[in-house]
Parts: C-alpha cells; sequence; structure tokens
C-alpha cells in the first residue's frame, strides 16, 4: 500500500485532466495498492518546488509543460523549438508514437526521473494590451518572457523586447503598462482572467506547450511489478483519452476568452509563413551548440516527417 | 498528528522559545509522525517559503521605514499634524495617530512605523501624563493603519497569493485605513479628555504653514510612489525600493540629515529586523505544507461550503478566525498560508475579492498588536521600553476600536469599492 | 543596534551586520536599475528577480544567526519574565539548547537535501546557477544558528553555576 502525489501548478485544465484520468485507471489496474492523491494549483509549492519534489522524491509525480523543467535537463527544450509543430495532430503523432513515446520513458532516467505521461497542453499566443494585427505593431513592445532564449530570441527577431519578469508582477506590471504582453497558452489566460487586464490575443501559432508527467524513479522502483505495469498502462491510457478533450479545452477557453469580451488576432498569412521561416532560423541558431538538444530535436523531426509523407 | 504538531508549537511558545523554532520543532515532530514524505521536505518548503519576488516588500519597505525615521522625515509629519490638532484634545495622542498614518501612505511596514513614531513621540508622550500603557497603546496599535493605507507590503502578498490587482487592493485600502484612524482619533481624544489630559498648544496658522513647508518634500513622497505603480514605472514591490531611494535623497541632499554611515546603519537594522520576521514566515510555510498535504485546509474548506453558510456569515467566520490567527501568527505568513485558501470560497459566495482582501489585511492588521502574539508589540517591546504585560492593557481599547472599524468595513463593501469603481 | 563593544567578537558581529545592510543598500540598486532599465524599453538581463530573491534568503539566514546571538528573535517572554531569577535562567538555558538541536535537525536534513541537488546538478531557470547556491543559505543558517545557540547554552550554563556556587 503506498500513496502517489500527483502535482501541478494549474486546475481543471488539460494536465489536471489528465490526473483525474491517471487516478481512475489506476484504481481499475492496481486497486487498493496506491492510493493516488491531486494536488493542482500549486498547493505544493511553486514549479521549481515541485520539481526539486520529484527529483528527490518528497512529492511522487509531477505534471508540467516541459519548458518549465530545462533546468533540469536542457533536452526538454528540443519540444520548444519554434515553428517545431503544425498543429495539435503533429503533436499527437509525435508523443504518442508509440516507439518515441518508449524513447520518451525513459531519456531522463539519469536525472532520476521516468515520464509516464505526454500531453498536449496549447498553442503559445501573445496576450497584449493593444491588438496587433499584423508584425510591425511587435515592433518595441515589452513582452514578457520565461528567461529561457527559446523564448527571448525568436520575440527578439520580430522586434519585440523580451521582459523578463516574476510572475507575481505579471498583472499589476501588463494594468499599468510597464509590460505591453506576454507569452502564454489560452487555457492559461483564461484560468487567471487576463481578460480583465488585456483583451487582445495574437495567434503566433509558432510552439505549442507539451506537458508531461514526471514520476521519481526511485519511487517507481520501490513498487511492485503490478503496480510499476499499471502505472505505465494508466499514464499511456490516460494521455490517449485526454487527447479529444484537451484540444477541446483549447476550443472552449477560446470561446470563453471571446465571451468574457477578449479578441483574438491572427497575422496576415504572407506575414505569418515568414515570421515562422524567421523562428525556424532562431530556434535552431540558439541550440545548435547543444548537440544533445539537437539529437532529440532531430528524432522528434524525424518522427515528423514520416507522419507528414504518409 | 495535528494534534501533536499543535501541542508542540503552543508549549514551546509559552516557554518562550523563538517563534520559528517552535514552529519547526512541531514540524520535525509532524514529520517524523507521519510516515509520508522524506525528511528533506523540510529544506524544501523552509526554502519555498522563502523563495518568493513578492517577499521583497518585506526588506525594502523594512529599510524604507528605517530610513524615515533616521532621516527627520517621520518627525517633520508629526510635527506636521501636531500644528493641525494642537487645540484638539489628546492632540499629543492624535499627533501620533496621525504621525503613523501619514508614514503609512510611503511606507509598507507597520514595524517601521511603530519604531520611527515611537522614538520620536513616546517620551513626549510620558511628558504629557499620557502615562506607560496608554502611550504605548497608542503607538503600537496606530502603527497597524500603516499597512492598510497604501502601499502595504500584506496587500502585495494578498495580489500575488490570490492573483488580485495589487493596483486595485493599494486603492481600495485608502479608505478604509482613514476610516480606521478616524475612529482612533475620536477615541484617542474622546479619553483624553474624559481622563482629563491636558490640551498641548494650540492652533497657529504661521506654525502651521512653517510645519506644512518643511514637510513638503515629504508629503510628495506617496504622490512619487504611487504616480510611479499607476504610470507602471514600477512594480508595487518594486516600489519599496524607489521609496528607499527617495528618503535617502531627500535625507542626504535637501535635508542634510542623513550620512551615508547612517544609510549603512538604518540598512543593517533593516536587515535584522526582515530576518527576524522571515525566519517565521519560512517556518511557518512548513507548517502549511504538512497541512495541505494532511489535507486539512481541503476538508476545512469542504466543511464551509457543506455548512452552506451565508456571505455574511462567512465573512463573520472568516474575521473571528483570522482575529484568532493573528495572535499567534504575523501578517505576512498568514496571508501566505490563508489567501489561496479562503480567496476561491469568497469569489464562489460572491464576496469581492478586492473588498475580502481589505477584509484580510484590516484584520491581520489588528492581530499585529492584539496579545500575545504581534510583530507591533515586539518592536514597541524593544524601542520605548516597556513590558509586554504594560503594552497589552494598554492595547487592549485599541483592539476594540479597530475591531468595530473592522466590522464597519466587512458590513459595508462600498466603504473599499466605491474608490476602485470611480476610478476604473 | 547594539554599541560596538571592544571584544574582536562583538566587532567583527557588527561589521556583518554592516554587510548585510550594504547588500540591502545593493539589492534596492539593482532593484532600481532593473525597473529603469524596463521601464526605457532597454533590454534588461534575464535572471534580475532571481538574483535578488538569492540575495534576500541569504540575507535573511545570515541575519537569522545574528538575531540568534543577540537574542532578538520574536519571542513571547511573558512566562519567563514571569519566573525569578534562578528559574528564568534554568528555562532560557533550556530554551537556548532547545533551539540548537531543532536547528541541527534542519541543518542535518538541509545538508542531506544539498547534497543530492548538487548530485542532480539542477538549475535556475533565469540566471543558470546551480541550485545548490540558493539553498545552501538555508543550511548555513540553521548550522550556524545551532552553534551559536549551543555556545550560548554552555556560557549560560557555566554563568549560572558559578554564581550558584558563590
Ligand atoms: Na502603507
Ligand atoms: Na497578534
Amino acid at each position: 500500500q503506498s500513496t502517489m502525489k500527483l502535482s501541478s501548478a494549474t486546475i481543471n485544465d488539460v494536465q489536471h485532466e489528465w490526473q483525474k484520468v491517471f487516478a481512475q485507471e489506476m484504481n481499475n489496474r492496481a486497486g487498493d495498492a496506491v492510493t493516488v492523491e491531486i494536488y493542482p494549483a500549486s498547493q505544493l509549492g511553486a514549479i521549481p518546488r515541485m520539481t526539486e519534489g520529484v527529483l528527490l522524491g518528497t512529492i511522487e509525480a509531477f505534471t508540467t509543460p516541459t519548458s518549465f523543467v530545462t533546468g533540469v535537463d536542457p533536452r526538454f527544450q528540443a519540444f520548444d523549438i519554434p515553428g517545431l509543430f503544425h498543429d495539435a495532430d503533429e503533436v499527437r503523432a509525435v508523443i504518442h508514437n508509440p516507439e518515441f513515446r518508449d524513447h520518451l520513458e525513459t531519456l531522463f532516467l539519469d536525472k532520476g526521473v521516468r515520464i509516464i505521461g505526454a500531453i498536449y497542453n496549447s498553442p503559445m499566443l501573445m496576450l497584449t494590451s493593444n491588438p496587433v494585427t499584423e508584425l510591425a505593431g511587435v515592433d518595441g513592445l515589452k513582452i514578457r518572457t520565461f528567461a529561457s532564449p527559446l523564448q527571448q530570441e525568436p520575440m527578439k527577431a520580430i522586434g519585440a523586447i523580451p521582459t523578463p519578469l516574476a510572475l507575481s508582477e505579471v498583472v499589476p506590471q501588463l494594468q499599468s503598462g510597464g509590460i505591453d504582453g506576454l507569452l502564454a497558452g489560452m487555457p492559461i489566460l483564461t484560468a487567471f482572467k487576463f481578460y480583465d487586464t488585456a483583451q487582445h490575443v495574437t495567434d503566433l501559432n509558432f510552439s505549442h506547450l507539451i506537458s508531461i508527467t514526471l514520476v521519481n524513479e526511485a519511487w517507481f522502483q520501490s513498487q511492485t511489478p503490478e503496480v510499476r505495469k499499471a502505472i505505465r498502462a494508466a499514464g499511456r491510457a490516460a494521455e490517449e483519452a485526454v487527447f479529444d478533450w484537451g484540444v477541446a479545452n483549447v476550443e472552449r477557453a477560446n470561446k470563453a476568452w471571446i465571451d468574457a469580451g477578449g479578441k483574438i488576432h491572427n497575422l496576415p498569412e504572407a506575414e505569418q509563413s515568414r515570421m515562422m521561416d524567421t523562428f525556424a532560423d532562431v530556434g535552431a541558431k540558439t541550440i545548435a551548440d547543444q548537440t544533445d538538444v539537437v539529437a532529440e530535436y532531430d528524432r522528434i523531426v524525424g518522427v515528423l516527417d514520416a507522419h507528414r509523407s504518409k | 498528528m495535528i494534534w501533536a504538531i499543535a501541542l508542540t508549537i503552543v508549549l514551546l511558545v509559552a516557554l518562550g522559545a523563538p517563534i520559528f523554532v517552535a514552529l519547526l520543532a512541531g514540524a520535525a515532530v509532524g514529520l517524523s509522525m507521519f510516515n509520508g514524505p522524506p525528511l528533506i521536505a523540510l529544506q524544501q518548503t523552509i526554502f519555498g517559503g522563502l523563495d518568493a519576488y513578492a517577499l521583497l516588500a518585506v526588506p525594502f519597505f523594512v529599510f524604507a521605514g528605517e530610513l524615515m525615521a533616521a532621516s527627520g522625515i517621520a518627525n517633520r509629519l508629526i510635527a506636521l499634524v501636531q500644528a493641525l490638532f494642537g487645540r484638539v484634545p489628546g492632540s499629543l495622542g492624535i499627533a501620533a495617530l496621525g504621525g503613523s498614518t501619514l508614514i503609512g501612505t510611503i511606507c509598507g511596514s507597520s514595524a517601521a512605523a511603530v519604531a520611527a513614531v515611537g522614538k520620536n513621540m513616546y517620551p513626549r508622550l510620558l511628558d504629557a501624563q499620557y502615562g506607560q500603557r496608554r502611550a504605548s497603546g497608542i503607538i503600537t496599535s496606530s502603527g497597524a493603519i500603516d499597512i492598510v493605507i497604501p502601499p502595504s507590503i500584506a496587500m502585495i502578498l494578498y495580489g500575488a497569493a490570490a492573483e488580485q490587482s495589487i493596483p486595485k487592493l493599494f486603492i481600495a485600502g485608502i479608505v478604509p485605513g482613514l476610516f480606521v484612524a478616524l475612529l482612533m482619533g475620536i477615541y484617542i481624544s474622546a479619553s483624553a479628555r474624559f481622563s482629563g489630559l491636558p490640551t498641548e498648544g494650540r492652533f497657529d496658522p504661521r506654525s502651521t504653514i512653517i510645519a506644512f513647508q518643511k514637510a513638503i518634500g515629504a508629503l510628495f513622497m506617496p504622490v512619487f510612489i504611487l504616480t510611479g505603480i499607476y504610470a507602471g514605472a514600477f512594480s508595487p514591490t518594486e516600489a519599496g525600493g524607489f521609496a528607499c531611494a527617495y528618503a535617502i535623497i531627500l535625507g542626504l541632499v535637501f535635508y542634510r540629515s542623513l550620512t551615508l554611515s547612517d544609510i549603512l546603519a538604518a540598512a543593517a537594522r533593516a536587515a535584522m529586523i526582515t530576518a527576524q520576521i522571515m525566519v517565521v514566515v519560512a517556518a511557518a510555510s512548513v507548517i502549511s505544507w504538512l497541512l495541505t498535504v494532511k489535507g486539512v485546509p481541503q476538508a476545512l474548506i469542504a466543511g464551509i461550503i457543506d455548512a452552506g453558510l451565508s456571505p455574511l456569515m462567512f465573512l463573520l467566520a472568516v474575521n473571528v478566525f483570522l482575529l484568532a490567527t493573528g495572535c499567534f501568527l504575523d501578517p505576512t505568513s498568514a496571508i501566505l498560508v490563508l489567501a489561496p485558501l479562503l480567496v476561491p470560497i469568497a469569489i464562489a459566495l460572491g464576496i469581492d475579492p478586492i473588498h475580502f482582501g481589505v477584509i484580510m489585511t484590516v484584520n491581520l492588521a489588528i492581530g499585529m498588536f492584539t496579545p500575545p502574539f504581534g510583530l507591533n508589540i515586539f518592536v514597541a517591546q524593544s524601542v520605548l521600553g516597556v513590558s509586554a504585560a504594560d503594552i497589552y492593557r494598554g492595547v487592549l481599547p485599541f483592539v476594540a476600536v479597530q475591531t468595530i472599524a473592522l466590522a464597519v468595513i466587512t458590513l459595508l463593501p462600498v466603504l473599499s469599492l466605491w474608490l476602485v469603481r470611480a476610478m476604473s | 543596534m547594539t554599541r560596538p563593544s571592544g571584544s574582536l567578537g562583538a566587532r567583527a558581529l557588527e561589521t556583518l551586520k554592516l554587510l548585510l545592510g550594504l547588500a540591502l543598500v545593493l539589492m534596492v540598486v539593482l532593484n532600481i536599475v532593473n525597473a529603469a532599465g524596463r521601464y526605457g524599453g532597454l533590454p534588461v538581463p534575464g535572471g534580475m528577480d532571481e538574483l535578488l530573491v538569492i540575495a534576500m534568503i541569504w540575507v535573511v539566514m545570515i541575519g537569522c544567526i545574528l538575531a540568534t546571538h543577540d537574542r532578538t528573535h520574536l519571542a513571547i517572554n511573558l512566562l519567563p519574565q514571569s519566573l525569578n531569577n534562578d528559574r528564568r535562567r534554568v528555562l532560557e538555558t533550556l530554551v537556548t539548547f532547545l533551539t540548537a538541536g531543532v536547528c541541527a535537525f534542519v541543518a542535518w536534513h538541509s545538508w542531506t537535501f544539498i547534497e543530492r541537488i548538487g548530485a542532480i546538478g539542477q538549475k535556475s531557470m533565469g540566471l543558470g546557477v546551480p541550485m545548490v547556491v540558493p539553498h545552501l543559505a538555508i543550511f548555513v543558517g540553521f548550522a550556524g544558528t545551532a552553534l551559536v545557540s549551543l555556545v550560548l547554552a554552555v556560557t549560560d550554563c557555566r554563568a549560572f553555576f558559578q554564581d550558584r556556587a558563590k
């Protein structure tokens, strides 16, 4: 009899949904052998604390977008290269490809974590106080990004001023005009009611967030073979089951945004494809000197090429 | 397990152990009895309790308060209030109260206001026959207004923890803060008249103008800070740093009342006060983590929802609960632990989260001087050199006055919200 | 602040406090430069927020050791104050021993954590500094507090028995 605490920073989104389905699947497969407890909304601490928790085993599992755990292993960046995926189906083709999925599961075992869930989250958007309908409108805007080159360099390339800022400062600074916008996925923007602060979203569609669930490997190995098998199977079953929910959730979030008075803009097609070319160059250059990241990137591109040629 | 933790903490606090030691001992007992998370979770949660950008408001605003005392800015503000209220019964007491309120418009830390006003006003209140208890009571309790009137560390942390707009919270705090000050002023004046305390001085237009001229640089400070925040030049957290810079420039260049070594000494004092407060915050975060993992807050919330409380009954229950919490916990830890739990319930009951933020802040402000535990009490003890027992008796009437103010602020959301609505 | 007395130890403590003050002044400067740069639309280097928070954590934990030495930690000393001199001294000494024990316990587990996080090599997101750097502050703070408390408690004990012998 053991307890498995699943943590995440958000609530009522696809990450939370995966955890709920995973808990059911575990109950069906392992019964009383494992008690699954779900702690959404950063109840167990901020993202860096949950990361350390799963690395050291104070928390058994942590569900997060890959872009938050690049400090654990730079290879997590491979999923965030701008221009890699065109849509949700391409993400599905890669992360649910059986061979790639097996590879992904054990990719970070040397860090003491195993991947038991890989889910499509949402496309990356740019929220701004004023409407941005063409690339010229981005020029000189202060856009809050992570302090990560894969977010900062593309923003620089289209004329924005990437502005890293502590999370707690984002809303007050957006309200007072200290920053002009930020990068985020729509489910986050609606969950945190960003429409009260800024109404305009430009769908840059340059990258897609992928969420993964990490489990502490030492804890995993301490379970009986039956429980280990159940965890692996429940994770895969849950991620297949919530893919459509996740895609629908992005649509629900988009609708909620519009219903709350928000606007969603797209760039003119020619500008969009020009921007994607720029981003692809910038992305490749940013990771060029990290051979292990490039190797992962190439593997993903290989799976994608096979999918596209079908 | 919960009882073992609580018993350990209460016992050690009563024996006079440092609060953070009592909390950590409770956490160690809890973690040892509870065969779940390994003990390294201690490090993780202690660190997690400190690793928050919004907490930078604590050292910055405490430093700003120390600088206001050291540079004479605080004294100029007190002198202005005294000139304005010279003829009113209890005018010296009102000068201490008004000084705290004005300092509160610049500084986000109530401990700093108690220290600055206490150093200046306490000897004078004693000379004017206020007596140790009444004098220390006025100073210890009026510092609390500081965290209700913007800028406010408590509101910055509430905004960060509850994902609410900090500038809106600041605006919402203005009227309730002034209302608390007004009620306290009426009580101070009435009780001074009742006890037959001599009225100091008289209203003299010329000396009032001089006091005003001397205070003008200091009076411009809140304008600078609030304009900077609303213009987006700096965030509320960063505002603390700008308040320090303003006080340094005013004291160093214009008043020539500060030297570089004064600044360093003020910074060193602020660093020590920060350490004393934040080590408690860090230790409290271990307890709150343990409670979360044991499902205590979740059960509490479910209980409140099951009980089907009306919004008003919920607010009343929250007030009682927070006043009790405030007796033992400092506002910084209390907000970080409780806001994420209580705000979703408040929103579900249709209570405006900004109004709720003001209620929580006023509540915890009262907690800062409600016996037995309270940062203002500790600061007053060390700055005024009065025993805790005397301060306890001195603050009691003000606990009553501010609790009445809290009840009015709770029942009339309009006090908090009309300025917010008028401005948006 | 207490007036520096002549002894080397006391002067070292005062110097340490001034260094903490200096760190706070530098944090204020960094905060202003960062905000002004952002307002002016200059490319602000990432991780300034992390740097400020790390500095704050170190200031707090070093300050914790100094406050232990000065016996200025927040506490409710009503009970000790109400006791007669001998009993008060016994209680205070016991509490100081307890402080040493609790802080040593925390420091011990803190060290275990740091060894493990160091072995994994996790880095912070913004600055890319090893997470060992900020975490070490907790270990240093509690180990230092434990050590200072132990010295204080032993000194108190010795003084108590010497006074009793007189
Ligand atoms: Na204030
Ligand atoms: Na209290």
